[in-house]
């Protein structure tokens, strides 16, 4: 859906047509789904979130400004009501194994084990496993751009104006993210038979 | 090595598509000769926006599920129906409480003012007391017909103050303070044959005709649209009114 698109299907929810509201929502789920999910980590929780996300967006959908993307509003009240909730649920990550984050602060989480070699459609799922894991071991910072990026899908452009960054600062910051969280993967020997060769024949990667 | 640095920094932005041409030309002439950053480059590719495919797909029950909330909300003229939360679900039980206590609230005052002014100067205070005396007796046994009352205080003199008025006698009529016929609905779901599960241990109110009603809170309303039964708002200005299944076996 265009900009252009967008802003003639909220005008025509605020003159009075609430069916092309349906066409936002199919439009946007999958972002504010996967932000809910990754912050509360539950899907009953993220589907009812959610689904709180875009009625609120629907009763003050007079009150879109259009000075951004509808994406990027979602975002921001996709991002608050998840923080509230955590903090009313007082929610903590699930986590087992002990490894110490970029913070220098003790962290634990629980990976399958598992040889990486995502030709094979169960280990794509474990490394997809291992890679949701080790998010959560991110800092704050970091993970809410992964996050964005990698699971709710939004482009440099969306990410800069939900946080309002420049987009040279979401570049870099992502991939910072990105080296980061790959520091964690390797830590907990997601690619561990194939670096073992690979430092027997260079001298390492940039991780 | 110090090249490899240099190459591994624009990993990033290559996988999003984002590096200018003259880098992007560098990387692969790069990588050709260097296994490291070749595997680096891989697990990136895998690993973001790859075979990893980290987004979940919503249920198909999020797009639904907001617009019902969204036709409720329209049809209720801006109140939203929709509480999936307990402590909506206790607000919605405290409402439903608090329109019956206001229905037994009106039904007793009309018990006693009622009388008090339609014999406003018109019987004597031997008649007033008789007549006060037999609304209190119907306060307690009958629920009290009001337009016979009034035909007989305006059509009658004092000599008839004390007939007794025409009185509709129903326990079930006292009990919940309506006539089932006559109760006003927020919502209705109509079911025939079959009753589902969630429904199986809620009381049934027979209605007579061998129907019953099922009254049930906002959340089994959702729960029943989303098994695919079909709600009918009645148009109850009352946004406490109550939400019924019109069930027929």
């Amino acid at each position: 859906m265009t900009q252009l698109e967008e802003l003639q299907a909220i005008e025509a929810v605020l003159n009075g047509d609430p069916d092309f509201f349906e066409s936002l929502v199919i439009e946007n789920q999958k972002l504010v789904y996967n932000l809910a999910l990754r912050m509360t980590g539950s899907q009953s929780d993220a589907l009812d979130l959610s689904q709180d996300v875009f009625f609120k967006a629907y009763t003050n959908l007079k009150n879109f400004r259009c000075d951004c993307r509808f994406s990027v509003w979602l975002y921001r009240m996709t991002y608050n009501m998840c923080i509230d909730f955590k903090r009313a649920a007082k929610r903590k990550p699930i986590s087992q194994i002990s490894f110490t984050n970029e913070n220098g602060e003790n962290a634990e989480f629980e990976i399958p084990d598992c040889r990486y070699n995502p030709e094979d459609e169960l280990e794509r799922k474990e490394l997809r496993e291992a890679v949701i894991s080790a998010v959560n071991l991110l800092s704050d910072e970091h993970r809410q751009i992964i996050i964005m990026r990698e699971f709710s899908g939004m482009s440099y452009g969306q990410i800069a104006d939900a946080l309002y960054l420049s987009e040279g600062t979401v570049k870099s910051r992502l991939a910072r993210a990105r080296q980061q969280l790959l520091k964690i993967l390797v830590a907990n020997g997601t690619f561990t038979s194939n670096i073992r060769h690979n430092e027997r024949m260079e001298g390492g990667y940039g991780i | 090595m110090k090249d490899c640095v240099k190459y591994q920094q624009l990993v990033s932005c290559y996988v999003d598509g984002i590096i200018s041409q003259e880098d992007k030309d560098a990387l692969e002439a790069h990588v050709v000769s260097c296994s490291s950053c070749a595997f680096l480059l891989k697990i990136y590719k895998d690993v973001f926006s790859g075979p990893a495919d980290l987004s979940d797909v919503p249920p198909e029950a999020l797009v639904s599920g907001v617009m019902n909330r969204v036709k409720r909300f329209d049809k209720s003229g801006g109140t939203d129906k929709a509480a999936p939360s307990s402590s909506s679900k206790k607000n919605i039980i405290f409402r439903q409480i608090m329109s019956y206590a206001a229905a037994a609230a009106c039904i007793v005052l009309v018990l006693f003012a009622v009388p008090k002014l339609l014999n406003l100067g018109a019987a004597s205070d031997e008649n007033s007391e008789s007549v006060s005396d037999s609304a209190q007796e119907n306060l307690y046994s009958v629920s009290y017909d009001l337009g016979s009352d009034l035909k007989a205080a305006t059509g009658e003199t004092q000599s008839d103050a004390t007939a007794t008025p025409e009185v509709t006698t129903s326990d079930s009529a006292v009990a919940t303070g309506d006539d089932t016929s006559a109760e006003v609905f927020y919502a209705t779901v109509t079911i025939t044959g079959a009753l589902p599960d969630i429904l199986a241990d809620h009381p049934q109110t027979d209605i007579g005709n061998g129907s019953y009603y099922i009254y049930i809170d906002a959340d089994m309303l959702n729960s029943l649209i989303e098994l695919g039964y079909t709600a009918d708002y009645t148009g109850a200005e009352d946004t406490a009114a109550p939400i019924v299944v019109i069930y027929t076996p």
